[in-house]
């Protein structure tokens, strides 16, 4: 269904087979390599398990909350990894849609990420309330207490929008994973041949399926799209809603989104650099495919180079006091380090990405995407944290806050949870579309699969 | 009431070491039924109510003494050399260190520093600048009868030429909270009398930087307000001029397109509030404020540590910024043109039971509510600890519970045996994880309501005080029901000089402040 024009030409090498066989090969034993990566994962979770049970048995106070600052790293970690979360559906719903071929080689890693970055920050809400053990009261149902949520809170809308593009997003990445799981399960033996036959859930490839296939895959494509839309603009509403100079913005919603999808870009380029490299899929996923994403990342980083301006000019250009002060504390108080991080990996480093040869330069693209991801990261913990500390209606209070060993351990330990499901994915499911790229690939003669078979 | 430990009254223990038999009351009694033999029970009982036995006391002529012209009241002219002027003057909260084991004591700030836990060194910024000091450097003090280490805290509120330093601290014995706390000003000073009988609080010591440097305590954050409408003060000469109905402080009003959106999504916070049993009239419960009364003493922020069971949290988690104090006073100095303090301002902050207010349509579980008497109710069991009202309150009036203060054996314990003796049966003592904040005493309004359906009547005027209305020395406080037009609080809400604090936020707050008369307009202010 994708356009073949737009693709690369492909490599005399690329056949159906060849992919089939190159894709699968990512899912043979694991190496030592790949072992110590997930035990540094897993080691990094259990370190967040450790703090998460002392948070819980002494309470929050071992994190660096300070009055006034009651929302900290956690909730900069629940936007940071919601953003992360972005680019997935983007890439394989809206891209889908816009019919955009390039997408094939990337949507699956993009898409898991999106699925693992969710799960990731679903579980911040919960770590950071004062009494963990009573999360359930947030969530609507009939129940003994005869008591029910205020739907006008922003945080019960965070769990509707979070929890439907969960949902979603697994139900997607599921359904594009059974024709591929099919085709390694016609490759795989042992254990996983067994794993697959279940998992395929009996697809067998036949016209009528693939026919009812690509339908329910365009219908969820058209479903996820809005989401990819509304689930950080619901998110940025926890803090244009509140009345706190900084966050109260109708700007939030867009900057929010654009902020989501340049962070999601830059974290697809952090995995797929190595992946690449580890699963030698450097013919599957070839630099245009690094240039596309680098194209997204120019817009939207744009977009949100935009938006701090706006922000900034419409603080000054409002003439009111308590924003034009919580403006310049930002720029200019105890936390400039943090708003000039913010300022320069968002703001200035996309613009490296108007030059063809950056873009087309894999290890300077690896080097920014790591760069983007800490801005990011500071864009979220100078809006959270800077807007809260130099609150300008009551100055008196005004406090600054330091982290400590128990934020920087649930964040070491929300890295080893994401790590941990994307590294074992990437071991048991394929984390390229085998079907897709296929359809790039000019249809196979009868010659020449045959030849691709003598060459591998 | 029963003996707390195994302890009698004083009177009883001298009876018994004298080898008497008997209660001290009763041997008390006994002796003045001696004395006034006839209807000796009444007379009892009436001196117990008057509280003694008073006589008139004749008459004296007093006159001043002759000698008294010869006193020079001007100030002394400071003294060269190394060493520096060092006045020692008493802690305004611990006095001479007798109030120093008392944790809430300890925990009330300072009316001027608003340091808490420690000693302090007020050194003038000019004198900071020419020895290199920040705050929180210790500086060693060395007179000629002892030295000790102070953290300096740099302050236009003393003279360039002179260090003050408090006492109260310093304790090496007296009780867990008073021992090893920081340094005793009382070391640098003689122990020969004076002239006049007293002490001398005044020495001369040398000053010496010693590297070492802590975090001061302080809940100071911004001295300045940005001019928003937090604190107002009024020149005697415009107060003066003022009429009733007079509205001396503007505000940024809502726009005219805004205001029915406004009004609506105000009165949409209400609703649940006004149906069922909630129906029909009901108070408006306030408070008025006089902040040309307020001293900043701070004995309402101790009384409400006492009525609503909050605990104390120590040293360690003030520094950083924990401690609970529903009601904090606010020091905004008043300075001229070139930045000197023509005195201060304290504002008592406290929950202001908004009208409108922004902490309750973002509890996801209803815990911060509104009361059909217009309070914003905190249920605490409800409570999971999101902290959303506090980061959407303008006032950051509401505090958390980072851990549990009321553990047994716990780290940061509040009320270790017997000080859980003090605590209110009236109010719940808080776990870890939750929200807490004013509610203007609500234990007590309900009391007084329910006094008032027993005995079949209203609630009159002065029925309810909250705590710190009840301390406030100078009656800078007056709780009552804004809908009563007969109140005492209905009065001064009207008070030309009333003002609301962030008026322009559209809050409705239910706590009018009373702007501060001062003799002449400044610059700046707050």
């Amino acid at each position: 269904m994708a356009e073949t024009t737009q693709a690369p030409p492909p490599p005399s090498r690329l056949t159906y087979d060849y992919v089939t066989r190159t894709i699968a090969r990512t899912l043979g034993n694991p190496t030592r390599g790949y072992f110590l990566l997930l035990g540094a994962a897993v080691g990094l979770l259990a370190l967040g398990i450790i703090t998460l049970l002392f948070l819980i048995r002494y309470g929050l106070g071992l994190a660096g909350y300070s009055h006034p600052v009651y929302w900290a790293v956690f909730i900069t970690c629940f936007v940071f990894w919601v953003g992360i979360a972005h680019s997935g559906t983007l890439i394989s719903a809206i891209l889908f849609l816009f019919r955009s071929g390039w997408r094939t080689a990337v949507y699956r890693t993009a898409e898991a990420m999106t699925v693992f970055a969710v799960m990731t920050a679903g579980l911040f809400p919960l770590i950071h309330i004062g009494r963990q053990w009573y999360f359930y009261w947030l969530i609507p149902y009939p129940n003994e207490r005869g008591l029910w949520p205020n739907f006008k809170s922003p945080l019960i809308w965070d769990e509707f929008a979070i929890g439907t593009y969960f949902t979603v997003s697994t139900v997607f990445l599921i359904m594009g994973l059974i024709p591929d799981i099919a085709a390694v399960r016609d490759l795989a033996t042992g254990w996983r041949k067994k794993l697959y036959a279940i998992t395929a859930l009996g697809w067998t490839g036949a016209n009528e399926q693939w026919r009812h296939y690509t339908r329910g895959y365009l219908y969820l494509a058209a479903l996820a799209t809005p989401l990819v839309l509304s689930v950080h603009s619901v998110v940025s509403w926890d803090f244009a809603m509140a009345i706190v100079p900084g966050w109260h913005a109708t700007l939030f919603a867009p900057y929010f989104v654009a902020g989501a999808i340049y962070s999601g870009c830059g974290m697809v380029i952090t995995l797929l650099t190595p992946i690449r490299k580890l699963f030698q899929l450097e013919e599957v996923i070839t630099v245009h495919h690094f240039e596309n994403l680098a194209k997204l990342c120019l817009l939207t980083g744009s977009i949100v180079s935009f938006s701090y301006l706006t922000e900034n000019f419409v603080a000054w250009f409002s003439g009111n006091p308590a924003e034009r002060a919580a403006f310049w504390y930002r720029a200019f108080g105890p936390y400039w380090w943090a708003s000039w991080t913010m300022n320069i990996c968002n703001g200035l480093l996309p613009w490296l990405l108007w030059s063809k040869r950056v873009r087309t330069n894999i290890t300077a693209l690896f080097v920014i995407s790591i760069f983007v991801n800490i801005g990011m990261w500071f864009e979220r913990y100078v809006i959270i944290v800077v807007s809260l500390a130099g609150e300008p209606y009551t100055t008196w209070t005004n406090a600054v806050y330091n982290p400590t060993w128990a934020d920087w351990g649930i964040m070491a330990g929300s890295f080893g949870w994401f790590f941990m499901w994307f590294l074992l994915f990437v071991k048991n499911f394929p984390a390229v579309a085998i079907s897709e790229v296929k359809e790039v690939l000019a249809a196979p003669m009868r010659q020449k699969a045959r030849a691709g078979v003598q060459h591998t | 009431m029963q003996p707390v430990f195994d302890t009698r009254p004083t009177g009883d223990v001298i009876l018994k070491l004298s080898g008497k038999t008997g209660t001290f009351e009763d041997y008390l009694q006994g002796k003045w039924r001696a004395k006034h033999a006839t209807n000796f029970d009444q007379y009892w009982m009436d001196s117990l109510a008057k509280g003694g036995i008073y006589t008139e006391a004749p008459t004296r002529a007093v006159r001043l003494a002759p000698s008294l012209s010869r006193i020079s009241f001007a100030a002394p002219a400071a003294s060269g050399g190394q060493d520096q002027d060092v006045i020692v003057f008493p802690h305004p909260i611990l006095h001479d260190g007798r109030g120093a084991n008392k944790p809430w004591l300890q925990e009330l700030p300072d009316p001027v520093s608003k340091i808490a836990w420690h000693s302090w060194v007020e050194v003038h910024p000019d004198t900071a600048a020419k020895w290199g000091l920040a705050t929180g450097d210790l500086i060693l003090l060395k007179s000629s009868f002892g030295a000790q280490k102070f953290p300096a805290w740099i302050t236009r509120s003393v003279r360039p030429d002179v260090l003050a330093v408090p006492t109260g601290q310093g304790h090496t014995a007296y009780g867990r909270y008073a021992k090893d706390r920081s340094a005793n000003a009382f070391e640098l000073l003689g122990a020969q009398a004076n002239d006049y009988g007293g002490r001398n609080f005044g020495v001369r010591a040398s000053a010496t930087k010693t590297g070492e440097h802590r975090k001061i305590v302080t809940t100071e954050g911004g001295p300045r307000e940005l001019g928003l409408g937090t604190t107002e003060v009024l020149p005697l000469a415009r107060a003066k001029a003022l009429h009733p109905g007079d509205h001396p402080f503007h505000f940024e009003e809502t726009p005219e397109y805004a205001k029915e959106a406004v009004e609506w999504w105000g009165e949409r916070q209400h609703e649940k509030a006004s149906i069922g049993n909630y129906r029909g009239e009901h108070p408006r419960w306030g408070l008025a404020i006089d902040l040309s009364k307020c001293t900043g003493c701070g004995a309402c922020v101790t009384a409400c540590y006492a009525e609503n069971n909050i605990a104390t949290v120590g040293e360690e988690l003030m520094q950083r910024g924990r401690e609970l104090s529903w009601m904090r006073l606010e020091r905004y100095w008043r300075t001229d043109e070139h930045g000197n303090p023509q005195g201060a301002v304290n504002e008592p902050m406290l929950c202001q039971q908004c009208g409108n207010a922004p902490c309750e349509p973002v509890c996801p579980v209803y815990a911060a509510y509104h009361t059909p008497d217009g309070l914003n109710g905190q249920v605490y069991n409800r409570c999971v600890g999101t902290r959303y009202c506090s980061n959407n309150c303008p006032y950051k009036v509401r505090y958390f519970n980072w851990y549990n203060y009321a553990e047994r054996g716990g780290q940061y314990e509040a009320f270790p045996e017997p000080l859980s003796m003090l605590l209110n049966p009236d109010v719940t003592v808080r776990e870890k994880g939750v929200m807490e904040k004013c509610t203007f005493c609500v234990q007590r309004i309900r009391g007084a309501q329910n006094q008032a359906r027993l005995e079949n009547r209203n609630v009159r005027d002065g029925d309810i005080v909250t705590a710190c209305a009840q301390t406030c020395p100078s009656e800078a406080i007056v709780f009552g029901d804004l809908n009563d037009r007969n109140s005492r609080v209905f009065e001064l809400a009207g008070n030309p000089r009333g003002y609301h604090v962030l008026a322009g936020l559209n809050t409705k707050p239910a706590i009018t402040y009373l702007a501060r008369v001062v003799a002449h307009e400044t610059p700046s202010h707050g």
